[in-house]
């Protein structure tokens, strides 16, 4: 006799990733962490080469090389209507601020709208006024080092929000941020090569075009070398059982695979072909690995029994049987 | 005990639950979300009946109003929260919730819902001192007693009987 399965919400035995949060965090996240990590690298490379590319129109002096150094904050205030379009009642997103004593959820929201705030008066000053960075008052300064702590503390939040979640094993190790913030750096260091690439085209290209092309190139593979040591930690520290290990072995090892990919691709343009579609190939593998990174860790979420529910399969013998559910994962991220 | 599975500190009264005697008929379900939506709806429900068919075992959940809640912890809003005017219990003021969902994440126990119609998370709040699954449960598998010296004991019983058998390796 065929019977109809049991739903997976009253199944015990299929213990289902969590669907509260799906792409629309997973892009939350993305952007946040590339538009600060470029912010990040971008003010770094700043302050070690001050590149700068004046243009003058109508008698007025534009920076356009800050422009894309300090663009981070554009790609995170894009990623934040993402959070917003996940929320059941849209309108009221602006309470999700007041309860920062203890919800990470609203620290995110004041962390991000400040660094939006104060990257956005970064990149606005500088660009218009360039002068900023020859006489460079205290103030400014000041300016510099609050972004850029509000930028670390972006790109590190997103993997805080998930380690926050106690009773996701997957989540809930401090690897996970730390994580977030390589594959932030990363992913940011390769916005600022392929934008700069894009003002190759559209400027003459000087001595700092290719200073700066070569410094991202070094900062990407070394970022790339520790995200792949990162992510092989993660999965040594992930202990569950045979089948969830098995699933999160998978999704690491794909990670790994993007990484390498895009490692290749900027070892071939450092040191045998300074071609600039090495640089795109590049920048495509990180962007869908970095992607695919936030996506995965959100659909493999798994939650830990409940322990009435182990309390009632040892009272009742039941041996546990399968216990995340193939079907179920995919079908989540179908819609 | 007869596998009574969850006591919690309250004030005052506390929900208890007896998978044993529970036939997973689901009344309380049918009950519970006609008294909160109006709508015999039970995927609507603040109480949800876990199976394990292929042995003939069902248990009711319902939110423990933990000491620590983690709902409360997370929300973002502060919209679920202690109510003092109630006994302290853990409440969701639907006027303030944003439909996060971070607090269904959080518990343990998987309790808060999505309410697909409303747009936001509810739970159970014990119909407001009157539970209509404790109501029109037949085979009374569900109580709202006491949290009191009894009903410690019987924790303790239970924890203890728990850490044996983790112990066993069971």
């Amino acid at each position: 006799m065929i019977t109809e399965p049991t739903p997976p919400i009253r199944n015990p035995n299929v213990q289902r990733p969590q669907r509260e949060w799906g792409w629309e965090i997973a892009i939350y996240l993305y952007m946040a962490g590339m538009g600060a990590g470029s912010f990040v690298v971008g003010m770094f490379t700043n302050w070690l080469e001050n590149p700068s590319i004046t243009i003058q129109v109508w008698g007025f002096s534009f920076d356009i090389a800050k422009f894309a150094l300090f663009g981070g904050p554009i790609l995170v205030a894009m990623g934040a209507p993402f959070l917003i379009l996940d929320l059941g009642i849209k309108r009221r997103f602006l309470y999700a601020c007041l309860n920062p004593r203890s919800s990470w959820v609203a620290r995110g929201f004041l962390i991000l709208s400040t660094f939006i705030v104060l990257g956005l008066a970064i990149l606005v000053i500088s660009f218009f006024y360039p002068t900023v960075f020859t006489k460079r008052p205290a103030s400014w300064l000041a300016l510099e080092i609050l972004s850029l702590v509000f930028a670390f503390a972006t790109a590190i939040y997103t993997g805080v929000l998930l380690k926050s979640v106690k009773y996701v094993s997957l989540w809930n190790t401090p690897l996970l941020p730390i994580l977030f913030l390589v594959s932030a750096l990363s992913t940011g260091t390769l916005v600022l090569l392929l934008s700069t690439l894009g003002y190759g085209y559209l400027v003459p290209r000087g001595e700092w075009f290719y200073k700066m092309i070569n410094l991202w190139v070094y900062f990407g593979q070394v970022l790339i070398l520790i995200e792949c040591f990162v992510l092989a930690l993660y999965i040594m520290v992930y202990r569950k059982d045979d089948r969830e290990a098995s699933q999160v072995y998978h999704f690491v090892l794909r990670e790994i695979g993007w990484l390498i990919c895009g490692g290749i691709a900027l070892f071939l343009y450092a040191y045998f072909l300074k071609h600039p579609i090495l640089l795109i190939a590049a920048g495509l593998f990180l962007f869908i690995g970095g992607f695919s990174l936030r996506l995965q860790v959100l659909a493999q979420g798994v939650k830990e029994q409940p322990p009435m529910y182990r309390w009632i399969e040892m009272t009742a013998n039941i041996r546990p049987s399968e216990r995340v559910d193939d079907h179920v994962r995919k079908s989540l991220w179908r819609g | 005990m007869a596998g009574v599975m969850r006591i919690f500190p309250m004030d005052e009264k506390v929900l208890v639950v007896d998978h044993e005697r529970c036939t997973g008929c689901r009344q309380c379900e049918m009950v519970c979300s006609v008294f909160h939506t109006g709508a015999s709806n039970p995927s609507r429900s603040r109480v949800k009946v876990i199976k394990w068919e292929d042995v003939g075992l069902f248990l009711p959940m319902t939110c423990n109003h933990c000491e620590q809640a983690y709902c409360v912890e997370v929300c973002p809003t502060k919209a679920c929260h202690r109510d003092p005017a109630n006994h302290n219990w853990v409440t969701i003021d639907k006027k303030r919730c944003i439909g996060c969902r971070t607090c269904i994440i959080a518990c343990p126990f998987g309790h808060p819902f999505f309410d697909v119609q409303e747009r936001v998370t509810v739970k159970c709040d014990y119909c407001d001192g009157d539970p209509q699954c404790v109501r029109f449960c037949e085979v009374k598998a569900i109580s709202f007693t006491d949290a009191d010296k009894t009903n410690i004991s019987r924790r303790r019983e239970f924890a203890n009987k728990f850490a044996d058998l983790m112990k066993q390796g069971r």
